[in-house]
């Protein structure tokens, strides 16, 4: 297995009242952009919170660089730069300061964290957003240093949970260009979004989550052949009502 | 630098750039509680001073010739005046006197204006023994006996508490509360924000995230809430202190002292009171830290914390007035918070027992291990972190 793939085995993780995954499986690749797909409550921020160590599973295991979430949780961190939409910063710090704050638990340190710094600002554009303090940024300015705070070690697998939520034209514009380049580099994105057009420009491959269970997995062209149509969203619609049939 | 280091210094210098909370926390305390603890028994001082000096009006109906004399040199002015209830109603006088077959009888608001009419009343009174004392000798002597049949002994009365019991008196007893209430104060200024506040704002998830044990990011948590507690108690008490000896520099009447409110501390028991500050500042900000993980809001959190404020806090008012009577067992001293009041009140009057504070010391510790237990482990309860 590549080091910095994801392969996720029977994956199920149950709440007091439901099933919010019954038992995923997946593998994904170095330089791809995999696209979680499916509607609120599908199970794509449970599938992403495992994936960071931030729940365990009830049952399965999920394993990122070869490394278990279950039994190496440290050890997967250091190899994941998490987003979503709902994340925010340190209200009375700068973008510099958060970016020391976390470089530090990577073990970045003096020109080291500099020089990562100065990456982060070339690749996303922070510029003056750096040294304002978080309450003086704008949402855009915001998202970006959230961004920065991911990748600032250099993560070989990025998550990226309704990333652009919140964000108006010009940052999400900037957000999905990031992404596309950060695949190219050799890493693995894991793009989740109910918002399917942002998925159909920038991914290689989807998978269709709806009520826990991955209905489809595969590349744009294969969704489109299955479900003979154009759009993802009209493709997702039919696996849906597919599934929602041979369950009834 | 541990990460739980790097954790604690970004709680601190994020609440210490919170203007409003510092404002709140550190310097409103230093100048209020002063002003709170000392200003009434400073005012009442000064107006038990300035009675004693000046002169104060009394309404006089029939009193004897040697009587008056004597009200004049208690620097009281006699009035006379035909109705006393009235002249005292209409405040016309601060009190009235009345001779009729044998009995004196004084008015006075003494209980609409306790402390000016008490003071008054009180001087009236001490002119009325010295008259009622004239004329006892004057009978011994008409008898041909001594005064001295009328003591056939003396009383006197020897306080032996320490020197330090002695000048902590009544307010001395506050002191130990406010003590527990700068440090409640200082962690919430940091504990709140840093649990609460982080997944409201999510700041949590990323911190999660990072690959550092949730044991460490939790313990940075409470050393940032424990060194705000520290700061907040020392800052609180200097201003007792500083007020304090501020207060009794201008206080001129008995009653400032009788409150007493000073402290005389020696190093021994500086470093006795400090230690026994940190373990209960531990103990605070790791149950604070816990209950603050499980709210999800801000707002949720300070409905959580304000019960327990007065579940920890409001017991101690009644142990302020009440521990003279405590039968001072030891298992007193294994009481959560309970044997913190009692040992920083017996470290201030320099009665404390070997005994007493190792078991307050070791007591506290174990609370504080069991606390610590419960925040790190709210930590990692994904049931807890992700709470809908």
């Amino acid at each position: 297995m590549n080091s910095a793939s994801i392969q996720t085995k029977r994956l199920r993780k149950s709440y007091r009242s439901a099933d919010a995954l019954k038992g995923l499986d997946l593998e994904l690749f170095a330089g791809e952009a995999f696209g979680l797909l499916g509607p609120n409550g599908a199970g794509k921020t449970t599938t992403l919170r495992i994936l960071a160590t931030l729940i365990k599973p009830t049952e399965g295991d999920a394993w990122i660089g070869g490394h278990s979430v279950r039994s190496e949780p440290l050890a997967v961190r250091r190899l994941i730069g998490i987003v979503n939409g709902g994340m925010g910063l340190y209200e009375r710090m700068s973008g510099r300061e958060i970016l020391h704050f976390f470089g530090r638990f990577y073990g970045l340190e003096g020109r080291v964290l500099t020089e990562r710094v100065q990456w982060v600002d070339q690749v996303l554009g922070i510029g003056a957003a750096l040294d304002k303090k978080v309450q003086e940024m704008s949402s855009g300015m915001m998202q970006k240093i959230v961004v920065a705070r991911a990748i600032l070690h250099r993560p070989p697998v990025l998550l990226l949970d309704e990333a652009t939520r919140g964000l108006d034209v010009f940052a999400r514009r900037a957000l999905l260009d990031f992404v596309q380049e950060y695949k190219r580099s050799g890493n693995t994105v894991v793009y989740s979004t109910h918002v399917l057009p942002e998925a159909e420009e920038i991914c290689d491959r989807v998978g269709f989550l709806h009520l826990g269970t991955l209905l489809f997995v595969g590349s744009l062209d294969a969704v489109k052949e299955r479900y003979e149509t154009d759009s993802l969203e009209r493709a997702f619609i039919k696996a849906a009502e597919e599934a929602e049939g041979a369950a009834a | 630098m541990n990460a739980w280091l790097y954790v604690a210094f970004k709680e601190i210098v994020s609440t210490w750039r919170d203007k409003r909370t510092i404002r709140n926390v550190l310097v409103l305390p230093v100048l209020l509680m002063p002003l709170f603890m000392y200003g009434p028994a400073f005012l009442m001082s000064d107006l038990e001073a300035r009675t004693r000096t000046g002169i104060q009006k009394v309404g006089v109906v029939n009193l004897p010739s040697e009587v008056l004399e004597l009200f004049k040199s208690a620097n009281l002015e006699p009035v006379s005046v035909s109705d006393p209830r009235a002249a005292v109603e209409s405040e016309e006088v601060v009190a009235a006197v009345v001779y009729r077959e044998g009995n004196f009888e004084i008015f006075s608001l003494e209980s609409a204006k306790p402390v000016k009419a008490g003071l008054v009343v009180a001087k009236v009174r001490r002119a009325l023994d010295e008259y009622k004392d004239h004329l006892v000798a004057k009978s011994l002597a008409e008898a041909g006996l001594d005064l001295s049949v009328l003591e056939p002994f003396s009383v006197e009365e020897r306080d032996v508490s320490p020197e330090q019991a002695r000048g902590a008196g009544m307010l001395g007893g506050m002191i130990p509360y406010f003590l527990m209430i700068f440090i409640m104060m200082g962690a919430m200024a940091v504990v709140i924000d840093a649990t609460a506040g982080e997944k409201e704002k999510g700041t949590l998830e990323a911190l999660l995230a990072t690959p550092v044990s949730h044991m460490q990011i939790a313990l940075g948590k409470m050393f940032a809430g424990l060194v705000f507690a520290v700061v907040t108690a020392v800052s609180g008490l200097t201003g007792l202190l500083v007020g304090g000896t501020l207060f009794r520099s201008f206080a001129q009447g008995e009653t400032f002292e009788m409150m007493g409110g000073s402290i005389n501390l020696s190093a021994g028991a500086i470093a006795l009171l400090f230690i026994t500050a940190v373990l209960y500042a531990a103990f605070i900000t790791a149950l604070l830290v816990a209950v603050g993980m499980y709210a999800r809001s801000y707002k949720e959190a300070q409905t959580y914390v304000s019960p327990m404020y007065m579940v920890l806090v409001v017991p101690l008012l009644v142990l302020m007035f009440a521990s003279d009577f405590l039968n001072r067992s030891l298992w007193l001293y294994t009481l959560p918070v309970f044997n913190v009041y009692l040992a920083f009140d017996q470290i201030i009057k320099a009665q404390i027992s070997t005994t007493a504070l190792l078991i307050t010391w070791s007591s506290t510790a174990i609370f504080v291990a069991i606390a610590t237990a419960w925040a790190a482990r709210n930590f990692t309860d994904e049931g807890v972190l992700f709470r809908n």
